[in-house]
Parts: structure tokens; C-alpha cells; sequence
């Protein structure tokens, strides 16, 4: 086959096929999928992030958070991410349809953060706001053997005059007369890490149907199958 | 002009004793600035990409090194690398044996030499906007595709500018024939042109709906490893393959469904990466399904050029190029075993997760496309520049160097995701566990990439030395090299 013409069809119809069966046949049936709201407290699931979350989201994807860091509960099935204490449950597909920018991570080198707003103390320390600023600015100082780097420079460091500042880190160490204040940008990050939660459990996903409440596919009756097992 | 060649071509004379039918000068003479300058410019991308991710895997062990200053985080620093390696070396690389096979197997010159020298110096300038804005904190977040928004158009633009040149070729062919490396490489920049401008329109420009984000993203991993990279080194490979044993490709009438086949699974396999991910279990299936389909083509393509390269292995002394090609060879089969492998086995989902499936996609890009362009680029520079390689000490450091720091990178990075892929499963052992089971396997990575580095310093030395000495003795036979100063 020589005739150029005839070769450029074949192959732009390749690359067309998955492009189609993969990327667009999704994008038209997750269009389906709503946020749900629930009856108990009349909130549509998932929350849409509070405007200071949204701005600690840009922090998380700048500062590369998500090279080492998943953002996915994997299905118990396959994974001991629940008995982790990772999440009460696996991530489902409505879980991201308002996020902007989804940020699922590829490497486990530190726990999945998919739910790190809603983590129960391991060692009787909640992962409070304060226990994100010490981790972040010294992970080894409640994370021994952490291989995290420290984000320190999201703090600054100043001369207490008069009062302490209210939100000042808590450390054993600190300097005399010095205090450690976290900066917008470590604000806005342990924001969206607390805002990190996927409480609720639709209905749906579990129970029976997957994608659409009005539709029933085979994924749904495969992740419905998954879910009760 | 083809005495100039005939007697320097050092250190595998066969290379040029292959009977060809082109006219060498006429192609040759054309195709000699584009691919100074693009060889210079990818051993410059290559040298600076090993060194940061050699940094950036040590951060990984040592959390503390360098996490003072935000620019040189593990965060930034970890896709700068990346970046530089494929954006800057990949392609950059990938552009110069398209160059050098498109023209000779039409036996036509580029329609304009002097123009696709400034899409060169224009795509390594986005290249490195692009990285600064990593650096910056402008990434995208999504990975391989890290370069911000405001540099995307001009990457396009340049890839599409130098990408027409080479298509144009096609048009002005003096035979009748398009070769199965033609093909290959042909496609993979139609393949890679689409693929970027769906993905940087469907990701960067207007998201599409939640995890819809996660499949365009993981076809677009497999879009620049397979159908862009992957063609590009395959291309090249049936090209180079037949070229320096002076034996004719077996069972070519084999070769073009295994270039359709190529195709059209490498479409679909990508999403196999997301086989733990929030997206519809069909799509995981697909995946799975696709993996093992996709083992049509690589044994076809293996067949071709393996049986090719042990048939005229007796070649392989003295010739570098042939070296490196038949490791490239090798080393597409390895991957892609590796690759359906991993779609295998009940728990298969987990191991995407951790520092196994980066192995599988180090070995091949730096593997398998590595070693097969720059076989490439050991045959091509030298006609390219009008002498033999400088040094052919350096050309043994290097060979030394590139396989034993792949072996130790591959090993480390393998064995790390192997101890993760178990670990992770257990929930009795906690994170911090897993960090310090892998710690050493991490540094074994890490020094993988140094001894890369110091393996790549070798072959920059000797292009430097290789290109720089014609400028001042031999401006006789060389018209002015405007493209050396492009490289400066």
C-alpha cells in the first residue's frame, strides 16, 4: 500500500476509535451523573470546596503534593486501603464530578489523602488543623521516620511582640521570643486538606446502580457486585 | 561528497558499504543543519533531565535535601525532570532520526533546511519556558503533561511547523515505495499532533467531567509512549535495523499488520494504569482485554527485528549504532512483556500505584527508545557533521554507562514497586515500614540515574568535540554552521 491518502485515513481512523470508545463515550455518560441530594441534612453530594479550599487546591497541585500522594480510595477488593483507615469506603466516580481539576496521583509513596479531613486519630492525635501545620513544617516532628520533605518555607518566622499570634505553631523547641505563623498559602492547603472527605455514601453507588439513577449498566451491576461483597 | 564519508566513518565501516540508491550528498547536505542542531540540543535536554531526576530520587530517600527553597522541591523538581527528558531530550532526539530516515528512505531533501532550524530553536524554547513554569509553580498537576497552559500553543505550533517539513518529504519522494519505518514515523506524528491538542483542550483548556480526566490523562501516557515515542523508535529501528547488519527485515510481509495492529491497540491500552482508579469497571476491562491483544503487534514487530538483529549479529563488533539499536530492540520486547504482565493477576490494580509501573514506562523510554535513537544518532552524526566520532573511548564509556545505569535503575525501581505492590496490601505495615523496606532499592535508583548522567556526559563530550572540530579545520568542506551558534 503506497497511496498516502489512503494511509492517513487508516491512520487518523485508529487513533479515532479509542478517542470515541474511550474518552468521548465517557464524557457523555459521566454527563449523566448529578450530584446527589441527600434527604438527612438537604446538601447536594459531593460539596462544592469553600473558596479558600479551592485556593489550598492550587497550593497542593503546585507545590507537586500528588507525586507522592493518591487521591483515590481503592476498592477493598483489591486493596487494604479501607483497613488503612484510609476512608469508610471506596472513591466512586461522583466523588470528583465537581473537582476542576482531578488530582488522582499515581505514586503511593506517603498515605492516600482522599480522605485526610476525616481521618480518625491513629495515636490519639486527631489531624487537626494544628497537627497539619507542625506536619508540614516538621514531618518527623509527629511522623517519625517520615521521608516527607518540610515545607517550612510556607512559614514564617518572627519576633513575638506583644501578643502570640492566635494561629502560631505549637512547638516544644521554638525559640525564645520567636513564634512560627503560617503563611496564606499553608492556610489555604491545610484548608483543602481538612476539606478532604468523602463521607457520604450514596445511595446508589451503594446499592445497586452505578452510573445513572435512571439507567442500569453492566459497570453499575459489576460495582453494585463489588461493593456488597 | 560521498568520499568524505567513505573513509571516516569510524568505528563500523559496513555502515556506509550498504548499497543505497539515493543520492547521499544532495539528501545529506540538506539535512545537515536541522540535525546538528537537534542532536546538540537533545544531549543538552538529556544531561539536564538525568541530573534532576539523580536529585530528585535522592529526595526521595532524604526528604531534607534541597526542601529549604520551594523552586527545588521534590514536587517541582520530580516533573522538571521529567519534562526535560521528554519534551527536551525525546523529542528533540525522536525529531532528528524521523529527519534522517524520512529523507533517505524518499530520497528527498527537507523542503527547507533553514526553517525547520528555527522550529527547533522555537520548540527548545517552549521546552524551557515550560520547565522555568514547573520550577515556578505553574504546573498543570497532570502528569507527563506538567508544561503550563501558556506554553502548549507554541509546542503546537513548532511540533506541527516541523512535523510538515518531514510529511512534505512524503511528496517529493523519488520512490514509489513507503517503507514500514516511513509508516511508523509518519503516524506518530499525525498520532502524537492529535493527541496533544485533544488532551491539552479536553484537560487544560476546557476539563472534562471529573475522572473523564483521569482516561484522557492515562490516554495520553500511552499516546506519547506508544503511538508517539514508541512509532518513532520502531520507525527508526526497521530502518536502522536491516541498514547496519546489511540484512533484509524477516517476514516483512509480516510487518504492516503489525503496524495497524500497533495502532489500534495502543489506543486502548492506557487505561489499564487506572485499574484502581474511580472510573467505570467496563473501561478497567477494556484495559485488561487491550493489554493482552496488544501482545498481536509486539510479537510480530519482535519477530521482524529480533530474528533481523541475531541474524547479522556477527556484525555487532566495532559497530556502536548497531549496539545500541539491538539493545533498543530487545528491550521493545522486554517492556512489552512487562506491560501485559502487569494487567495480570488479581490484585494487578495496586501495583499502578507505586514504583512498578514507573518501571515499566523507564524501560521504555529510556530504554527502549533511548538506546534505539541513539543507535541512530551514532549513525547519523557523523554524515551529518562530514567525520568520524571524535573518540571512540567515549563511545565505549557511554555504551558501558547507559546499560549498566538502566540495569541499576531498572533493578531499584522494579524491585521498590514490587516491595510496595506487597506491602501496601498488608495493612499491618504502616507507611513509614514500607519507606524504609525501599529506601535502599530507592538509592540503588538513584544511583541508576548518576551513572546515566555520567554515561550521557561522555556522549555530549564527544558531540561537542565530534561538531566543534569541523567548525575551526575544516571550513574548507563545511559551508558556515549557523546552527552551532543556535546551540551555544
Amino acid at each position: 500500500m503506497n497511496r498516502i491518502a489512503v494511509m492517513l485515513l487508516g491512520i487518523f481512523a485508529v487513533l479515532a476509535l479509542s478517542w470515541t470508545g474511550l474518552v468521548l463515550s465517557n464524557q457523555r455518560s459521566y454527563g449523566a451523573l448529578q450530584p446527589f441530594i441527600s434527604k438527612d441534612d438537604n446538601k447536594a453530594y459531593p460539596e462544592q470546596l469553600p473558596g479558600i479550599a479551592a485556593q489550598g487546591k492550587q497550593v497542593y497541585q503546585d507545590l507537586g503534593c500528588a507525586y507522592c500522594h493518591t487521591q483515590e480510595v481503592v476498592p477493598a477488593t483489591i486493596s487494604a486501603d479501607v483497613k488503612r483507615g484510609w476512608g469508610e469506603r471506596q472513591s466512586y466516580v461522583r466523588d470528583y464530578i465537581r473537582e476542576d481539576r482531578v488530582l488522582l496521583g499515581s505514586l503511593r509513596l506517603g498515605p492516600d489523602l482522599r480522605n485526610i479531613g476525616s481521618r480518625k486519630p491513629v495515636t490519639g492525635r486527631a489531624y487537626d488543623e494544628a497537627w497539619h501545620y507542625r506536619h508540614l513544617y516538621d514531618p518527623t516532628s509527629v511522623s517519625p521516620g517520615s521521608n516527607m520533605p518540610s515545607y517550612a518555607f510556607l512559614f514564617e518566622t518572627r519576633k513575638i511582640v506583644g501578643e502570640r499570634s492566635p494561629n502560631a505553631v505549637a512547638f516544644a523547641n521554638a525559640k525564645e521570643g520567636f513564634e512560627v505563623v503560617p503563611s496564606a498559602r499553608a492556610e489555604s492547603l491545610v484548608a483543602y486538606l481538612l476539606s478532604l472527605k468523602n463521607a457520604y455514601n450514596y445511595p446508589e453507588e451503594a446499592g445497586k446502580v452505578y452510573v445513572a439513577p435512571k439507567k442500569e449498566g453492566k459497570e453499575g451491576a459489576d460495582a453494585a457486585k463489588k461493593e456488597t461483597k | 561528497m560521498a568520499s568524505a564519508f567513505s573513509s571516516d566513518v569510524s568505528p563500523a565501516k559496513q555502515e556506509v558499504s550498504v548499497a543505497d540508491f539515493e543520492d547521499f550528498g544532495v539528501v545529506d547536505r540538506a539535512l545537515r543543519f536541522p540535525l546538528r542542531a537537534l542532536v546538540a540540543w537533545s544531549a543538552v535536554w538529556l544531561l539536564l533531565g538525568l541530573l534532576l531526576e539523580a536529585l530528585a530520587s535522592y529526595q526521595s530517600t532524604h526528604g531534607s535535601f534541597l526542601s529549604a527553597c520551594p523552586y527545588v522541591s521534590f514536587g517541582r523538581l520530580y516533573p522538571a525532570a521529567t519534562n526535560a527528558l521528554i519534551y527536551g531530550w525525546g523529542f528533540n532526539a525522536a525529531f532528528a532520526v524521523s529527519y534522517w530516515v524520512l529523507a533517505r528512505l524518499a530520497g528527498a531533501k527537507p523542503v527547507s533546511a533553514l526553517s525547520s532550524v528555527v522550529a527547533v530553536l522555537f520548540w527548545n524554547l517552549s521546552v524551557l519556558v515550560g520547565i522555568g513554569g514547573i520550577i515556578h509553580g505553574d504546573s498543570t498537576g497532570i502528569e507527563w503533561l506538567e508544561i503550563p497552559g501558556y506554553v502548549a500553543p507554541a509546542l503546537w505550533i513548532s511540533f506541527i511547523a516541523l512535523g510538515t517539513h518531514l510529511v512534505l518529504t512524503l511528496r517529493h519522494r523519488a520512490f514509489v515505495q513507503i517503507f514500514i519505518g516511513q509508516w511508523y514515523i509518519i503516524a506518530g506524528f499525525f498520532w502524537f499532533a492529535w493527541v496533544f491538542s485533544i488532551s491539552e483542550l479536553m484537560l487544560v483548556f476546557y476539563p472534562v467531567r471529573g475522572t473523564v480526566q483521569a482516561i484522557v490523562s492515562a490516554w495520553y501516557v500511552q499516546g506519547l509512549f506508544g503511538l508517539w515515542f514508541g512509532s518513532i523508535a520502531i520507525g527508526a529501528l526497521y530502518y536502522f535495523i536491516p541498514k547496519l547488519t546489511g540484512r533484509t527485515i524477516r517476514y516483512y510481509t509480516l510487518a504492516i499488520i503489525g503496524f495497524w495492529s500497533y495502532g489500534i491497540f495502543n489506543g486502548w491500552i492506557g487505561v489499564q494504569r487506572l485499574a484502581a482508579s474511580p472510573v467505570p469497571v467496563w473501561v478497567q476491562t477494556i484495559g485488561f482485554a487491550a493489554s493482552i491483544l496488544a501482545l498481536a503487534p509486539l510479537a510480530v514487530i519482535s519477530l521482524n527485528l529480533l530474528t533481523t538483529v541475531f541474524k547479522g549479529f556477527s556484525e555487532i563488533k566495532g559497530s556502536a549504532a548497531l549496539k545500541f539499536v539491538a539493545i533498543g530492540a530487545i528491550l521493545y520486547t522486554i517492556s512489552g512483556l512487562q506491560f501485559a504482565c502487569s494487567a495480570l493477576g488479581e490484585k494487578s490494580g495496586i501495583a499502578q500505584l507505586t514504583f512498578e509501573a514507573r518501571s515499566q514506562i523507564e524501560l521504555g523510554f529510556l530504554g527502549f527508545f533511548t538506546f534505539s535513537v541513539l543507535g541512530g544518532i551514532y549513525y547519523l552524526l557523523p554524515r551529518a557533521a562530514g567525520r568520524a566520532w571524535r573518540s571512540s573511548g567515549l563511545i565505549t564509556l557511554h555504551w558501558l554507562g547507559s546499560v549498566l545505569g538502566l540495569v541499576l535503575l531498572y533493578v531499584g525501581t522494579l524491585l521498590a514497586g514490587t516491595t510496595q505492590s506487597v506491602e501496601l496490601a498488608d495493612a499491618s505495615i504502616n507507611l513509614t515500614q514500607i519507606f524504609e523496606h525501599i529506601s535502599g532499592f530507592l538509592t540503588l535508583r538513584t544511583a541508576g540515574f548518576g551513572v546515566l548522567f555520567l554515561a550521557q556526559l561522555a556522549f555530549a563530550l564527544n558531540i561537542a568535540r565530534t561538531l566543534i572540530v569541523i567548525r575551526s579545520s575544516e571550513v574548507s568542506i563545511q559551508p558556515s554552521t549557523p546552527a552551532l551558534e543556535v546551540l551555544s
